[in-house]
């Protein structure tokens, strides 16, 4: 990969993982899972990328995560679900987003 | 390899705290378990990569400074060369294998897991002006110092001083001979 899009992935994937938990709490596992299939397959989240962004998210009190077992499934799993600073966070992280993107695409097609 | 022996492999190869560790070891089992339900056969290196491979990019993206270990210097191996060389050697050289073993430093000034050089520091260390774990030099200064002038916790030399010294002309210590 290279180093541009690394640098870019990082920003822009803290987008796309709070966007995924505004939805709904989600695990590891399902993350990756959705990034990449919404994505249409072009982003692809490996995990030691993935549990270090969470991370950051979840010390700055963004996210939170819990552990919960589901019925018919013995062993638990850790969620993680966005906080109502984390939502606040993520209207913000959009709009700037959006601003940035709108801006970039002027530049390219001028 | 089971899966408590991958995420053990992973965790040694990351260098940060016992919390942040904490946090790496629970998703990584609740990640492989979520995988080994839908897929008993799940291969851990064909799908998260080696457990070094995995290591490093766990190291690349703990940016935040409190997560990772040592600032600048994360057991990675390290090298300095200077260009401006003398009598052939680099005027400075510095060189470490980090946490994956041992490297040799040669330079007028070296610096490294194994130093030789005019001014040598090094774990095992050998110069005219030796500073090291055990040092041999003109003038050695270590836990083991041979040289010269020797001081050292053992120091052996012409003239020494140490816990325990031994010295040709002078020995000065807890423990003293002369040769």
């Amino acid at each position: 990969m290279s180093n541009f899009r690394k640098q870019f992935n990082k920003g822009v994937l803290e987008l796309g993982i709070m966007k995924l938990l505004v939805e709904q709490d989600q695990y590891g596992y399902s993350l990756i899972e959705e990034i990449h299939s919404r994505s249409g397959g072009i982003i692809e989240l490996k995990d030691g990328t993935l549990y270090p962004i969470l991370y950051r998210l979840e010390d700055q009190k963004w996210i939170e995560s819990y552990w919960e077992t589901q019925s018919g499934r013995g062993k638990p799993r850790k969620y993680y679900r966005i906080t109502e600073s984390g939502k606040q966070r993520f209207e913000d992280m959009l709009e700037d987003y959006l601003d940035v993107n709108l801006g970039i695409q002027k530049i390219i097609k001028h | 390899m089971k899966k408590e022996q991958y995420i053990k492999e992973v965790l040694k190869n990351i260098n940060t705290y016992r919390d942040v560790k904490k946090r790496i070891k629970e998703d990584l089992y609740s990640r492989i378990e979520e995988a080994l339900d839908r897929d008993p056969y799940f291969d851990f290196v064909q799908e998260l990569g080696t457990p070094q491979e995995l290591a490093e990019e766990f190291m690349e993206n703990l940016t935040d400074p409190s997560a990772v270990k040592y600032k600048g210097f994360n057991g990675m191996p390290y090298e300095y060369k200077s260009t401006k060389k003398i009598f052939g050697l680099p005027l400075i050289h510095v060189n470490t294998g980090g946490r994956y073993g041992a490297s040799v430093a040669k330079g007028i000034i070296a610096v490294g897991d194994v130093s030789v050089g005019i001014i040598s520091i090094g774990g095992v260390s050998c110069g005219v002006i030796s500073i090291g774990g055990i040092s041999l030099g003109a003038v050695a200064l270590g836990g083991v110092a041979i040289g010269g002038l020797a001081f050292g916790g053992v120091a052996i030399g012409i003239v020494s001083f140490g816990g325990v010294a031994y010295g040709l002309l002078k020995a000065i210590g807890g423990a003293m001979g002369i040769l």
